[in-house]
């Protein structure tokens, strides 16, 4: 290569870089530090990217909050489930699509239908009561089936299908392989990139949902972990319309920053793990599925 | 108090508790056992399906919305949704009680509720707030509960609404004479006091505050003189809230409102017979103005916009905040305070008081919740039944009921209903109790709900902030309350409670203006002249017909 | 070359996905005729009364909805510049960056926030903003007196558009790089031959190489302009700030779950859908015909 003429340009590069990148993860370490925090420091804004007075006191009575382990729990249920729904519609949706109208007369009037869908809604209220209608207010299925098609990760595998070769496919159903098995055996092992990158989306996408669960769970135990913390952390409206004694007794007891900062950091674990493993696929992912001149 | 009198309310009390025991069938003593309970449910003086506390033959069902438990401390997995509470009410009256949703946050409560009437499915009972309240009733989808309420509604139950001068509380829920909703009931002394810590007051050798300029200097005393002593500029001043003025609210600056003879949020008739909304008097606008300056100067919490209740009471808790206006229950969250500086020392004061050395109050709104059923509802009157049942639990009327988590100070809320009622003097009537108890030593022949308390109060008396909660009651229901019978106190009544038709229909948008004027001049955000620009606006979009509306409804009476 | 026993294969493939979206999708937008009644939950939406454009003629007279209007698309727009121009000068940083480790570092932190939620960067924010927060500490050591940023209405806006180019620019990148990495090595080698500094080299061949990406960006965020980001408002804002920070969708959100007042919200929910809706095609359009572009 023919770069790095310049020493000083180039340091400048790097510096401006890593002051980027450092002032990127500097709020979660910050976070991360009060955790670890004595709750007088923390409360009084002393704690900057080490922990001051360290002890392990918030985390400690994470473990012993029931609600929040419910929550995780309801969590992972929806991103296990919701996760494999999507998967599959995904590539059932993206396979099909991506065929050409004059091998798939169909397609161009379910394209305009999924478009259609992704760029218009009837409101919240009319969704409400079509899930309650269902009946499944209070169910994990009343996260999942509603996100199921995720219309985005559907447009953005079709583009990487797109692009794989015809012969592969030609060669596959001269070999006597129907549609089911080409998209499984060919199309799928070629896609790997791709389908992380839609995968990883779509476990973001339930891990970090929170208004669903908000509008739909009637109960404290259906929360997911992100409608939890939004109830606790950012909703200013915690006390009751009755002026009630007993509430008071408990509500002092409850929330303090130094919690709060260890159960925001708990519920990052989940990405924090799957994204180093998901991340080596998804810049190329995206860039397949998105990119076409 | 008169003595006598509360002496007689009490045996009254303690004989109707054991009166409506036998009337309806005492259970036996655990929930467990439902053996020897039916044996006796039935006794030969009541039919079996009548009565306030007869056992259903058949076992009814229900669906129940209500606000959930922040922070709820039951035992050993027990949840709202399933508690001994719960069930010694479901067992006693045969009853199945089905959550339908409990949120704990407010505004997410209130979304559920929204929701539910929206898509026309309510749960058969809900506790919902007033503007909820007309909505459904409106709609026409509540019971008329008037006749299940006088055939089913426990002495003590109907006793608790008596108590109310004029019948007002139960009022709040009829609508054309017709009951439809029991209300909550808001007891006597729920205006906010002046909480301040004492020992800082002493630390900075300050008098005790009186008047408004008092409280000033006190709170900038407080920022500026680092009265815990830690060499930091640490400490804050005045709390508040974002919600500013409310009955029975914490943080809020009501007391200031007060103290310049401004009554944001009521109805009054002014010299010449006008009707008047006292959040658009020009001692509003003065108060406002102190209040600004104050936040201004810095004697205001700067944060409060963004402080959640739990934030204030973690600033109470941690020693960072030694002034703010709460009502005698505060006592509960002051008293923590102890937990990190034994030396925290929370008093409560009737102050600021006014011009003319009176602490202004407006007494508080009848009720701020309502007890609802849905029209479709087979057995209203099991909801009756259900409170009836539950009262006497939370009275500890019923010996079994004694029993239920004992010690363990789990909350009366994980009844199935969170509906809060008491005697309209429960407050004063009890502190001659207290007094007279510290003086003998001697607590036999009380009532058993109130033991508990005086055990507090002398445990408290003898080794002074030893014991967290038996400080924390004696500081609530001992100090504060008696200081919220106060001889400075000088009552002024509204002649309106309640909402309109405007009020409901605009009356979310006219809070809204209200709410955000205040809170941007308290703020600076606006000039203080922006008040004169909200009342014109306030009565143009619905405020000048609600006074009218509510003109017409006192000529009405 | 049609194979019909392969296409009834495509329309089985499909089925599942499309039930799901004429369930969860098609059936709610029938509660669009909201719109034009007079509501009443008891009634339904069979047998409400229709008030034809009266919410609509209540919207356009209330003094909220001008503001709602004008807030979303300042701050949608601001959004899309600085979400444009910070990925893009980043791109360019990174691309002169030879050691390849170091680059991928910096990659890796840089796209994290954007797979946090709102609800986890709000509450950190939050606290980060606070008086004691770290952000006013700072601003403390430098001298200056603390800010009060999410109860300002002259910092509000400022705070929501850094905190989307916060969560957001690293992973924008991505197609910048894509782009570069499609540029020609050749060109730069020539241009090396040819005696240009490094400077000349970005001005006459890494930005033009990048021209066409950063036009149809622009194309395609057209259809934006009225999404301003409603979870992390929700999460953000007070009322203080509602002056500045309120937009189309928190206000929706409020008329029709905390204010009841459902014919309104779902007006202006609507005016919002079929606008979007319009300026989506538009860019799209554009989009196919300057740039070639066709993302479906």
């Amino acid at each position: 290569m023919i770069r790095g003429t310049n020493r000083f340009v180039d340091w400048t590069i790097y510096a401006i870089l890593s002051l980027v990148a450092f002032v990127s993860i500097a709020p979660i370490i910050n976070t991360l530090a009060i955790s670890f925090s004595g709750k007088i420091p923390a409360m009084s804004g002393q704690v900057f990217f080490w922990p001051v007075e360290f002890n392990l006191s918030a985390y400690e009575s994470i473990l012993s909050d029931r609600d929040f382990f419910v929550s995780f729990g309801v969590s992972i249920k929806r991103v296990l489930l919701g996760g494999a729904i999507n998967f599959i519609i995904t590539v059932l949706m993206a396979y099909p699509l991506s065929k050409p109208s004059r091998l798939f007369p169909g397609r161009s009037v379910y394209m305009w239908f999924v478009i259609f869908c992704m760029l218009f809604s009837g409101g919240l209220i009319p969704w409400y009561m079509t899930i309650y209608s269902l009946g499944m207010l209070d169910t994990i299925w009343a996260l999942v089936l509603p996100t199921a098609v995720p219309i985005f990760n559907v447009i953005l595998l079709m583009n990487f299908f797109r692009g794989i070769p015809k012969e592969l496919e030609e060669a596959a159903n001269i070999d006597g392989a129907g549609p089911w098995k080409t998209l499984f055996v060919v199309f799928l092992p070629i896609s790997l990139p791709s389908l992380a990158t839609v995968t990883l989306f779509s476990i973001v996408g339930h891990w970090n949902a929170f208004f669903d669960g908000m509008i739909l769970m009637q109960h404290k135990e259906n929360w997911p972990l992100q409608t939890y913390i939004q109830q606790l952390i950012i909703s200013v409206n915690s006390i009751m319309n009755t002026t009630d004694p007993e509430e008071i007794r408990r509500l002092t007891n409850m929330s303090s920053q130094l919690l709060n900062s260890a159960k925001v950091m708990v519920s990052m674990v989940p990405i924090l793990l799957i994204y180093p493993f998901l991340q080596k696929y998804f810049v190329s992912g995206i860039v397949l599925g998105a990119v076409k001149e | 108090m008169n003595r006598k009198k509360w002496l007689a309310l009490l045996c009254s009390g303690v004989l109707l508790g054991t009166a409506a025991c036998s009337g309806g069938g005492s259970p036996a003593a655990g929930t467990d056992k439902e053996g020897t309970d039916s044996a006796q449910t039935t006794p030969a003086n009541a039919p079996a399906d009548d009565g306030p506390f007869a056992k259903y033959e058949d076992t009814v069902s229900l669906t129940l919305g209500r606000q959930g438990v922040s922070g709820n401390n039951l035992p050993g997995g027990d949840t709202l949704e399933n508690n001994q509470y719960l069930k010694y009410v479901e067992d006693r009256l045969n009853v199945d009680i089905n959550y339908d949703f409990s949120i704990e946050d407010l505004d997410a409560y209130n979304q559920k509720v929204t929701l539910a009437i929206v898509s026309n499915k309510i749960p058969d009972v809900m506790v919902v707030d007033e503007q909820q309240f007309q909505r459904l009733a409106k709609a026409n989808m509540l019971a008329d509960l008037t006749d299940v309420y006088d055939k089913y509604a426990s002495p003590l139950i109907k006793e608790y609404y008596a108590s109310y001068t004029d019948d007002r509380v139960l009022n709040t829920g009829r609508i054309d004479g017709k009951l439809y909703a029991l209300p909550n009931t808001n007891i006597d002394g729920n205006y906010q006091l002046l909480w301040i810590r004492k020992d800082w007051l002493d630390k900075l050798k300050l008098e005790t505050p009186k008047t408004m300029d008092d409280v000033k200097s006190v709170v900038q005393a407080f920022v500026e003189q680092d009265p815990d002593g830690n060499g930091k500029a640490d400490t804050l001043g005045l709390l508040g809230d974002t919600t500013v003025v409310g009955d029975g609210g914490f943080f809020t600056f009501d007391p200031v409102f007060n103290a310049y003879h401004s009554y944001p949020k009521s109805w009054f008739q002014d010299e010449s017979g006008n009707i008047v909304y006292g959040s658009t008097t020009p001692e509003t606008k003065q108060a406002l103005g102190v209040l600004r300056d104050m936040y201004a100067a810095g004697l205001i919490d700067k944060e409060f916009l963004t402080r959640k209740w739990e934030d204030n009471a973690g600033l109470v808790s941690s020693g960072r905040a030694g002034i703010l206006f709460a009502p005698w229950f505060a006592g509960w969250a002051m008293s923590d305070a102890v937990k990190t500086d034994p030396n925290a020392d929370w008093v409560p004061l009737a102050v600021p008081l006014d011009d003319a050395g009176k602490r202004n109050i407006v007494p508080s709104v009848p009720s701020g919740s309502f007890l609802v059923v849905n029209k479709e509802m087979k057995n209203p009157e099991a909801v009756i039944k259900i409170l009836n049942t539950e009262y006497e639990g939370i009275r500890l009327l019923d010996p079994a009921a004694q029993e239920l988590y004992k010690g363990l100070g789990v909350g009366w809320l994980n009844y199935p209903l969170n509906l809060q009622l008491d005697y309209q003097d429960s407050l004063a009537r009890d502190i001659p109790i207290y007094e007279k108890v510290l003086k003998d030593k001697d607590t036999s022949g009380l009532p058993e709900r109130i033991l508990p308390r005086v055990e507090s109060v002398l445990k408290n008396a003898e080794n002074p902030k030893q014991d967290a909660a038996a400080y924390a009651d004696s500081l609530a229901y001992y100090t504060a309350a008696a200081v919220t019978g106060a001889k400075e106190l000088n009552k002024v009544e509204p002649v309106f409670y309640g909402n309109t038709d405007t009020m409901l229909k605009r009356g979310s948008n006219l809070d809204k203006l209200e709410n955000e004027t205040f809170l941007k001049i308290i703020t600076g955000t606006s000039p203080l002249d922006e008040f004169d620009k909200f009342v014109t606006t306030w009565k143009s979009i619905g405020g000048d017909a609600v006074s009218k509306e509510v003109a017409e409804a006192v000529k009405n009476r | 070359m049609r194979n019909w026993a392969f296409i009834r294969h495509y329309h089985l493939m499909l089925l599942p996905g499309i039930v799901l979206l004429l369930l969860f999708s098609v059936v709610p937008m029938f509660g669009i005729v909201i719109a034009f009644q007079d509501f009443q939950p008891t009634l339904g939406i069979f047998r409400s009364q229709w008030v034809g454009w009266e919410n609509f003629e209540y919207m356009f007279a209330l003094p909220d909805s001008r503001l709602i209007f004008v807030n979303t698309m300042i701050i949608a727009s601001l959004k899309i510049v600085f979400g444009m121009v910070v990925p893009f000068v980043f791109a360019l940083l990174l691309h002169e960056v030879i050691h390849l480790k170091f680059k991928r570092i910096v990659q890796t932190v840089v796209y994290l926030p954007h797979f946090m939620s709102w609800v986890i960067l709000s509450g950190i924010l939050i606290n980060m903003l606070s008086l004691e927060g770290i952000v006013n500490q700072i601003v403390q050591l430098l001298g200056g007196e603390p800010i009060l940023f999410l109860q300002s209405n002259s910092w509000f806006r400022g705070v929501l558009v850094a905190s989307d180019v916060w969560k957001e620019f690293g992973f924008n990148t991505i197609i910048y790089i894509a782009a570069l990495t499609g540029i020609n090595p050749h060109l730069y080698e020539a241009a090396a031959i040819d005696g240009a500094n490094r400077f000349q080299r970005l001005i006459y061949i890494t930005i033009p190489g990048l021209l066409p990406t950063i036009i149809l960006l622009a194309t395609l965020s057209l259809g934006n302009v009225l999404n301003a980001g409603f979870e992390q408002i929700l999460n953000l804002y007070n009322p203080i700030v509602y002056q500045s920070g309120d937009i189309i969708d928190t206000y929706v959100y409020r008329a029709g779950l905390q204010e009841v007042q459902y014919g309104l919200a779902t007006a202006v929910g609507l005016l919002k859908s079929v606008v979007s809706f319009l300026l989506i095609a538009v860019s799209y359009s554009l989009a196919a015909r300057f740039a070639n572009y066709r993302i479906f």
